[in-house]
């Protein structure tokens, strides 16, 4: 099973947006897709049609000693794309860790057991830079950091790089854009300058009312826009990702 | 996540429907769907608890399914595989499909790291009018699922491995009788309901179970496919390999000679009519052992089988052994070749693509002259006469002088003298010896290899496999010397027709001797190693296995 965590300090960046599109575009090429929503907000669950609870315990059931992540596993309306779904309860993810023990270790521990069982495990990250992301660095054999096209973005971009380059066994980190409006001539020149840097994937992901749609439908793009230039967007991004996954 | 399947028999399918609808279950609409279940012939994904299905309705894909149920779903485009197609009565056979063909990613990569060489071959097909459903929870993801088929028609994919079908089967399928099977499609009635439990939610499946059980269906572990399989008497387990009937060494030899020979023309039937479509390599491997054994088993059957019988049979498999021989030489070479040419430098490997293309094409040529012959008057002449004088009755088959002598006492004559060989030949082979000496010790190696196989379970499978396992290290050593000098060689002589035709350029003949360097050191380095190799078989603890299995075959 390949990890790819989707990350980013800065939010509303598109994470979720990216995480669910990209897991079920793998699971339509044949990947066994489990989608991990550690955001307290549960918006990937929610977008999967999934209820926003944890049972037994909420995050301290989750990661607390002799927890099992499979007994949150839930189907979806999409074969071969499960969801482990996120509450509320994940505010308090940080303290559930330290109490678990090893907690930079934990998230790596407890995907152990799945890894026979699906191909590809998406997490889907809660802004900011926190024990939980420390953890999901730890185990993740990628990185992808949706980037809105903004001076600050990319700021915040180069302090993540930063972060993961610290590291021992640095996973692969790869960027890529999103949400672009071109019609602001900095957002297309920051594309450029985007570009240029390693590790950023050549896709690039409009800031399209379908994506937004999303919300309402509670659906990848693909599902009720396939012909859109976000679905196909998204279906390009996943191949670029699988080179990189499975080279 | 399990499947259960319910059969509806004589009952009432609306009845059902209306059961389901009352259960909150939503169903689409209708859909013809052909379902093929597809393995390798020898049942490798089986082996290793998967399941591959092809499903075509309103979509064309191709779903995996491991232990724990997760379903891995490919959707392709309908020119990427083989045409299927046909009515509900008459469904079309789906071809092979070759996983190497589908694209890169985590379905291919579990697909090939099981089948390797193999092509996927169709076990059967169904056909059915299908509706799907399921039961939303309470954000719109399902909590159970469910698939109504009503049966249209079954057919046994020709490369399928058989059994007597379900003895509970409808009178539909009641097709296998004393001579096979008669037929290998049927036209059905009837219908069938899948309850597919989904992560997370055991209780409405284990529920909708239980409700469909209180009607009064029978239910059956794993979805339509699978009964269908078991219906039609379809070993999912696919081919097992040469069969390894019992001997005893008490019994007269020329039964027991006759029991192996057996084996090896099932063997052989098996895997002929892949070879001759050349499936996939491994066919023509199979039908190459079941060949040298077979010729084995007659060079060792002088006094003990008729002499007529093993004069003809000895010339006939001689010339299936010499038909088939180029093109195993072609598929081991071709097929090995990226692993060949890993050593060069990515250009140095890519300069010999022509050499490579060029020995594609001449196993093709093989290929087709294989076929041509495996398809001539003259092979159907050799199995029917073989075929013929196997099926006869023991009482029926007269043998030469040691024919009724018992089985054990013949077969360790036969092996003391293989050994014998072996190990006086091998003594004298030292650091100066020519090449010509390993060949014959190689030959020597092979036939007390084919001794032991066919004859060896008779002295205890435990010592067996304790002589197998040291004499395998020898041949390996053998092999490996004699093969990468052939290889060498090839390459030279492959690189030279290239040329020759203008399809090699100038700076291929570096890539060309570095290659053959590499194979020839490698060739130098087992040379070097023989002297270990043998001296492990050679052993006095080895020799001891040894003749304690040829005793306790005659004892």
């Amino acid at each position: 099973m390949k990890v790819l965590a989707v990350v980013s300090i800065k939010g509303g960046v598109g994470k979720t947006a990216s995480a669910v599109n990209l897991a079920y575009e793998a699971s339509r090429t044949g990947a066994r897709v489990l989608v991990w929503d550690l955001d307290a907000q549960g918006s990937a669950t929610y977008l999967l049609r999934v209820r926003q609870r944890l049972a037994g315990g909420g995050a301290h059931g989750l990661v607390a000693a002799g927890g099992e992540l499979g007994r949150h596993v839930r189907a979806t309306t999409h074969p071969g794309l499960h969801v482990l779904p996120g509450d509320l309860s994940l505010r308090f993810l940080d303290r559930e860790l330290d109490a678990a023990g090893k907690p930079r270790r934990r998230v790596g521990a407890l995907l152990r057991p799945l890894r026979a069982s699906y191909d590809l495990a998406v997490i889907d990250c809660p802004p900011g830079a926190s024990l939980a992301i420390e953890s999901v660095l730890r185990a993740a054999d990628a990185l992808l950091v949706p980037v809105v096209p903004t001076t600050l973005a990319m700021r915040t971009l180069e302090q993540f790089e930063h972060i993961v380059a610290t590291r021992r066994r640095p996973p692969t980190l790869l960027a890529h854009v999103s949400m672009l409006d071109r019609r602001k001539t900095l957002q297309r020149r920051t594309v450029e300058e985007l570009a240029a840097r390693p590790g950023t994937l050549a896709t690039v992901v409009p800031n399209a009312s379908v994506v937004e749609r999303m919300g309402p439908e509670r659906a990848p793009v693909a599902v009720f826009a396939p012909r859109s230039v976000a679905a196909a967007a998204y279906e390009r991004l996943w191949q670029e990702l699988a080179v990189q996954l499975w080279p | 996540m399990s499947t259960r399947t319910f059969d509806g028999g004589g009952s009432s399918l609306a009845t059902t429907i209306a059961a389901l609808e009352a259960a909150n279950i939503r169903l689409g609409p209708e859909d013809h769907v052909v379902r093929t279940s597809l393995d390798t012939f020898d049942g490798r994904l089986a082996a290793a608890g998967l399941r591959l299905e092809r499903r075509c309705g309103a979509a064309d894909v191709l779903e995996l399914r491991g232990p724990d149920g997760v379903p891995a779903r490919l959707t392709l485009p309908a020119a990427t595989l083989p045409t299927t197609g046909g009515s509900d009565a008459s469904p079309v056979r789906t071809g092979v499909l070759d996983p190497r063909d589908l694209p890169p990613g985590p379905f291919r990569s579990r697909l090939t790291t099981v089948t390797r060489e193999r092509v996927l071959v169709s076990y059967l097909t169904l056909v059915t009018r299908r509706r799907e459903g399921d039961r939303p929870g309470r954000e719109g993801a399902p909590t159970v699922a469910v698939g109504v088929d009503r049966w249209a028609s079954l057919a046994v994919g020709r490369y399928a491995t058989r059994r007597a079908p379900d003895p509970h089967a409808r009178d539909a399928l009641q097709a296998w009788t004393a001579e096979g099977w008669a037929i290998a499609a049927w036209t059905l009635e009837g219908w069938t309901l899948e309850v597919i439990e989904l992560p997370g939610h055991p209780k409405p499946a284990a529920e909708l179970v239980r409700r469909t059980t209180r009607r009064g269906l029978s239910s059956h572990e794993g979805d339509a496919l699978d009964l269908a399989l078991r219906r039609a008497g379809v070993d999912a387990g696919g081919w097992k390999g040469p069969a390894r009937t019992a001997l005893d060494r008490h019994a007269p030899a020329l039964p027991g000679y006759r029991t192996v020979l057996r084996d090896l023309l099932a063997s052989l039937e098996a895997n002929w009519q892949g070879t001759i479509e050349h499936l996939d390599s491994e066919f023509l491997h199979q039908t190459r052992i079941a060949v040298r054994r077979t010729r084995s088993v007659l060079a060792e059957g002088r006094g003990v089988l008729p002499v007529d019988v093993r004069r003809d049979q000895r010339e006939a498999f001689a010339w299936l052994g010499a038909l088939t021989g180029p093109a195993r030489d072609l598929d081991v070479y071709v097929e090995g070749w990226s692993q060949l040419t890993s050593p060069l430098p990515a250009a140095a490997a890519r300069a010999l693509d022509p050499v490579r293309d060029h020995l594609v094409a001449q196993r093709a040529a093989e290929h087709t002259t294989v076929s041509a012959a495996m398809r001539s008057e003259r092979a159907a002449a050799v199995l029917t006469a073989w075929r013929a004088w196997l099926a006869l009755s023991d009482d029926a088959v007269s043998g030469g002088r040691r024919a009724d002598h018992p089985l054990g006492e013949v077969a360790a004559t036969r092996l003391r003298e293989a050994q014998e060989q072996v190990i006086t030949d091998g003594r004298a082979i030292g650091s100066d010896s020519p090449p010509e000496a390993l060949h014959e010790l190689r030959k020597d190696a092979k036939r007390l290899r084919y001794l032991l196989e066919s004859f060896g379970p008779l002295g205890g499978r435990k010592r067996l496999r304790d002589i197998l396992g040291h004499l395998k290290l020898l041949q390996d050593n053998l092999g490996e010397f004699q093969d990468t000098q052939v290889q060498a060689d090839r390459l030279r002589s492959s690189a030279a027709e290239t040329a020759g035709a203008g399809r090699l350029a100038p700076d291929a003949d570096a890539a060309v001797e570095r290659l053959a360097g590499i194979l020839e050191a490698r060739g130098a380095a087992a040379r070097d190693d023989f002297a270990r190799c043998f001296a492990d078989y050679s052993a006095r603890r080895t020799r001891r296995t040894v003749a304690a299995l040829i005793d306790g075959m005659s004892r």
